[in-house]
């Protein structure tokens, strides 16, 4: 059934509520449905719009936290194989160094190996020539180098899978729609009302059992069900470079710090991060002075970032359950807290938030087992062992599938129309038709999320000329919608530019606003 | 001089761009010897209209209908801004001169009354404008009279969807239509404005297309069609599709590397060089030294030759950041050239606003090189550098020709003021033959 049509009736019923669409939301949208619980997801903005879509998008073989917190370490070990197992099609087995430069903490270096052995994470001493070998950008200055089992994966696919398999077997997925306030009797959420942020039009849902995945969102969230969710929120910047630098995930050996890690993202590499204490986690920008930090701070590890062209920058909120200690909020542990808010009075209310990435299908599969306590059911987990279905439209979002698709296509038809990306008419026109089918508003914005669109070099400056004519002549667009959304696209992706604008960068800006202002007047329409 | 230079010329330009060629173009009307270096291909990223000024300071974010009212209030609020310190007699002349030039090349371009005009883009917005290409005019009646349109795109031609015209003007311009065809015994795939246009050059091919696009007319008083009406052959090519089909056909301005902009590019390299221009293109700059009469040698190279020049004068045109006459690392913008002071904002966290289409534009916009009223740099302290170098074009400061669409406008002015100002600064000159303006 479509969203569509189910919204007209403006209300509908579920057994769990999940509200937030990242990682950890549809990680355990997915998880609760493999159970046979029906699932309804709500998400204010678009999938993945908060810490999800503003990470590395690495997958820890613990051995980052191996000296700092042993049990994180060995969760992350743990669920990064069963990861790459189960979603293959998401992960580069890229490997990882661990490498310290002169000047590093000698101590730290000398307990790491111990540390990681202790853990049991594998952490192999190798030769410094060996390691400029596999790396020849790293810096002359290393004195120490051990190899791990890190690797990176594409968030945006891992969500829009979760998020496919659980609508297949009959969950329903609402974006851009806000909780308005939940309907309590005697203490249990009945009911939740929500607002559609687009088109204004509200709807009604209820709801056994409500999940709090809201992220950094979570307070917000629990204040609307009455519940306080102390929280603290801090600010990681990263950035990306226009090539990849290097093959590997490249860590500096040292205690958790500021731009301590460079992860390969398909063809670009991301150099993060810093971490910087905020009061409010929305529309947090990077800023000049943190990618300057960055870039001088990741330079010493690897010389040639100091004169890398980066194509962008962006910036990401860590929420981080309770008050932050003295030793700053990277001490304040990573580890995820699932909070069961029937000892705050709310008897069908829990909260996930917090932790990694990688220990996302984790973070799912314990909240999933306290939903089904509530529930009084009893289901395992299955997430362990069953691989994601390899859903064909959301392959879009992994770097090197849209060139790949280039290279096989038959139809002589089909042409690219963003050529850093090789996006082809054809990609646009699936995921189009996709987003149609599921009800989901439809947008440049959300077409991006949904495929490497704007990601290349040139940040979407000529694609979305051509993305946007190519949609008008197929008719996904019509009247003036066009000009919003290619105004509300390059926003988007100038956001992420403005702080990396600099040397060969400020060509590429001056054609954009040549063409945007000088021949288009996009400024006064 | 040690060394005997290759060319020896009265003005050594650097730039293709606008503010170059038409440099140039001022300076061999006026009998100089002129020899121009620059990187081929700019004049490919120019749309082809030749702005003046559209943005009226007095109301933000305005479209003047009147350019050189908006004029006199730049002046006002901007006493800086390159304009203020051009005469409108001089800005005049620019147009009129350049305008004779490129319609003895067979380019003909036309003012309405000296006032702006709105031609419609490819994304359906409206491009406001002061000198319009004849490919372009009846875009101007189409629109001011709402005749009804039918919009013709071709299959494989990204950056155009005739369908886009229609549904983002539609609302205010009734009977609009659109059509998109297979162009005639093309393969399908990727096409570009300049494949078609060099197709359309011959007649052949028009008759074809011609033939496809009438079984669509359907009472509409006018064609709107994708920039691909000729290169070398626009004006006949436009008046033989108006003969085919009937009724009025105009091009519609689209994402660069543009056509109309491919034209003037053509049009100027092909009458320079006849009027005995020395150009030098793609060799950049190795050296540059003054001697004490104040000539400039200046050495320069390819990957495989070598070239020595000397001048009595220099005309920097070489653009902003593109053209790479500008360059910054993470802090400062430098001027590459000469490495003459850049009036620049303080720091990088500054240069651009949050909104990338915020009203106030961006401040590295108006960062630049600073003249006097003869277009010669000055440093800081207002003292002239160099009384034989003159800076034109957008690598001037104080000016944000994107959002005032006086790009053009700024580029042909600025380089006659400087042309006119090495001609009266150097009497010598004065003894050259005299041809006015020479045409």
């Amino acid at each position: 059934m479509n969203i569509g049509d189910i919204t007209m009736r403006k209300k509908f019923k579920t057994q769990v509520l999940i509200v937030g669409g990242g990682v950890t939301g549809t990680s355990v949208l997915r998880d609760l449905t493999l159970r046979g619980i029906h699932c309804v997801l709500v998400e204010s903005k678009d999938m993945n719009a908060g810490a999800s879509g503003a990470n590395h998008g690495l997958l820890h073989s613990g051995a980052r936290y191996a000296v700092s917190d042993p049990e994180a370490a060995l969760e992350c070990r743990i669920e990064s194989e069963i990861l790459k197992q189960t979603l293959p099609q998401c992960i580069e087995n890229t490997g990882g160094l661990f490498v310290a430069v002169k000047g590093d903490d000698e101590n730290f270096i000398a307990d790491f190996p111990h540390y990681c052995s202790k853990a049991k994470i594998l952490a192999e001493k190798i030769s410094l020539d060996h390691a400029r070998e596999l790396e020849p950008y790293l810096s002359g200055d290393i004195i120490a180098a051990y190899r791990v089992n890190d690797a990176s994966i594409d968030p945006f696919g891992l969500s829009q899978q979760n998020i496919k398999n659980a609508t297949h077997a009959g969950a329903l997925v609402f974006y851009h729609s806000r909780i308005l306030s939940f309907g309590l009797v005697n203490g249990n959420i009945v009911s939740a009302s929500l607002e559609n942020n687009l088109t204004g039009e509200m709807f009604n849902i209820e709801t056994d059992m409500v999940v709090n995945a809201a992220g950094a969102w979570a307070a917000q969230v629990g204040h609307k069900a009455g519940v306080n969710i102390p929280m603290t929120y801090s600010k990681g910047t990263l950035l990306v470079t226009g090539q990849r630098i290097a093959h590997r995930v490249v860590n500096r050996l040292r205690p958790p710090g500021d731009a301590d890690i460079i992860v390969p993202g398909g063809t670009v590499s991301i150099l993060g991060t810093t971490s910087l204490r905020i009061s409010n986690p929305d529309d947090v920008c990077p800023t000049v002075p943190e990618t300057d930090m960055i870039i001088d701070e990741g330079s010493k590890l690897i010389p040639k970032l100091r004169t890398e062209r980066y194509i962008r920058a962006y910036a990401g909120v860590r929420p981080l359950v309770g008050k932050s200690g003295e030793n700053g909020d990277r001490v304040l542990s990573r580890g995820f807290s699932l909070i069961d808010h029937s000892l705050d009075g709310v008897g069908n209310f829990m909260t996930i938030t917090g932790g990694k990435l990688t220990t996302c299908r984790l973070m799912a599969e314990k909240t999933s087992d306290l939903v089904c306590v509530h529930l009084g059911i009893s289901q395992p987990c299955r997430t362990r062992d069953i691989p994601l279905e390899h859903a064909p439209e959301c392959r879009w979002t992994t770097p090197g599938a849209s060139p790949k698709h280039w290279f096989q296509k038959t139809d002589s038809h089909e042409v690219l129309l963003c050529e850093c990306e090789m996006i082809s008419t054809r990609i646009i026109d699936e995921l189009s038709q996709s987003m149609t089918d599921e009800g989901q508003p439809f947008s440049l914005v959300s077409l991006g999320l949904r495929s490497r669109l704007g990601k290349g070099p040139c940040q979407g400056a000529f694609c979305v000329f051509r993305v946007t004519a190519h949609l008008y002549t197929k008719k996904w667009l019509n009247r003036t919608m066009g000009l919003c959304h290619m105004k509300d696209f390059i926003q988007s992706r100038f956001k992420g530019i403005r702080t990396v604008i600099m040397g060969p960068t400020l060509a590429q800006i001056e054609l954009q606003e040549a063409v945007q202002c000088g021949l288009f007047n996009l400024e006064q329409n | 001089m040690t060394t005997t230079p290759d060319v020896a010329c009265d003005l050594f330009i650097i730039g293709e761009g606008l503010a170059g060629m038409s440099s140039a173009l001022f300076a061999v009307n006026r009998g100089l010897r002129v020899c121009q270096v620059g990187k081929s291909y700019p004049l490919g990223f120019h749309s082809g209209l030749l702005d003046l000024l559209c943005v009226n300071p007095a109301q933000a974010s305005s479209n003047a209908s009147d350019p050189w009212d908006a004029m006199d209030y730049l002046k006002k609020t901007n006493p800086k801004h390159p304009y203020a310190k051009i005469h409108k007699q001089t800005i005049r002349t620019a147009f009129h001169e350049v305008k004779t030039f490129l319609a003895a090349q067979g380019l003909f371009y036309e003012d309405l009354a000296e006032k702006n005009s709105d031609v419609a883009t490819s994304i359906g917005t409206l491009k406001r404008s002061y000198m319009i290409p004849l490919s372009m005019q009846a875009s101007v009646q189409a629109l001011k009279k709402k005749w009804p349109v039918l919009f013709v795109g071709v299959n494989g031609l990204r950056e155009f969807s005739a369908t886009q015209i229609k549904e983002t003007l539609s609302g205010t311009w009734p009977g609009l239509n659109a059509v998109t065809l297979d162009f005639p015994f093309s393969r399908p795939g990727e096409k570009t404005c300049e494949h078609l246009a060099r197709a359309l050059d011959s007649e052949k091919n028009r008759a074809l297309f011609a033939n496809i696009i009438r079984p669509h007319l359907n009472g509409e008083k006018a064609v709107g069609l994708p920039p691909i009406l000729g290169v070398h052959h626009s004006t006949e090519a436009l008046r033989d599709m108006e003969h085919k089909l009937g009724i009025p056909v105009f091009e519609i301005p689209c994402l660069p590397p543009s056509v109309p902009g491919l034209r003037l590019k053509e049009a100027f390299e092909q009458g320079l060089d006849k009027k005995g221009r020395v150009r030098l293109s793609n060799f950049k700059i190795d050296s540059l030294s003054r001697n004490n009469t104040g000539e400039f040698f200046i050495r320069l190279s390819t990957d495989c030759l070598t070239k020595t020049i000397l001048a009595k004068g220099i005309v920097l045109s070489s653009g902003r950041f593109m053209g790479k006459g500008l360059v910054a690392d993470r802090q400062k913008i430098k001027e590459a050239v000469f490495n003459f002071p850049v009036v620049q904002p303080e720091g990088r966290s500054t240069w651009f606003q949050k909104l990338f289409f915020d009203d106030q534009g961006h401040a590295i916009n108006k960062a630049g090189i600073e003249t006097d009223s003869f277009q010669r740099p000055i440093n800081d302290h207002g003292d002239i550098i160099f009384d034989n170098v003159f800076a034109a074009g957008s690598i001037l400061a104080h000016q944000d020709w994107a959002r005032e669409k006086s790009g053009s406008g700024i580029a042909m002015s600025s380089g006659l003021n400087a042309v006119n100002a090495f001609i009266q600064s150097h009497h010598v000159f004065q003894d050259i033959r005299k041809t006015g303006t020479g045409m």
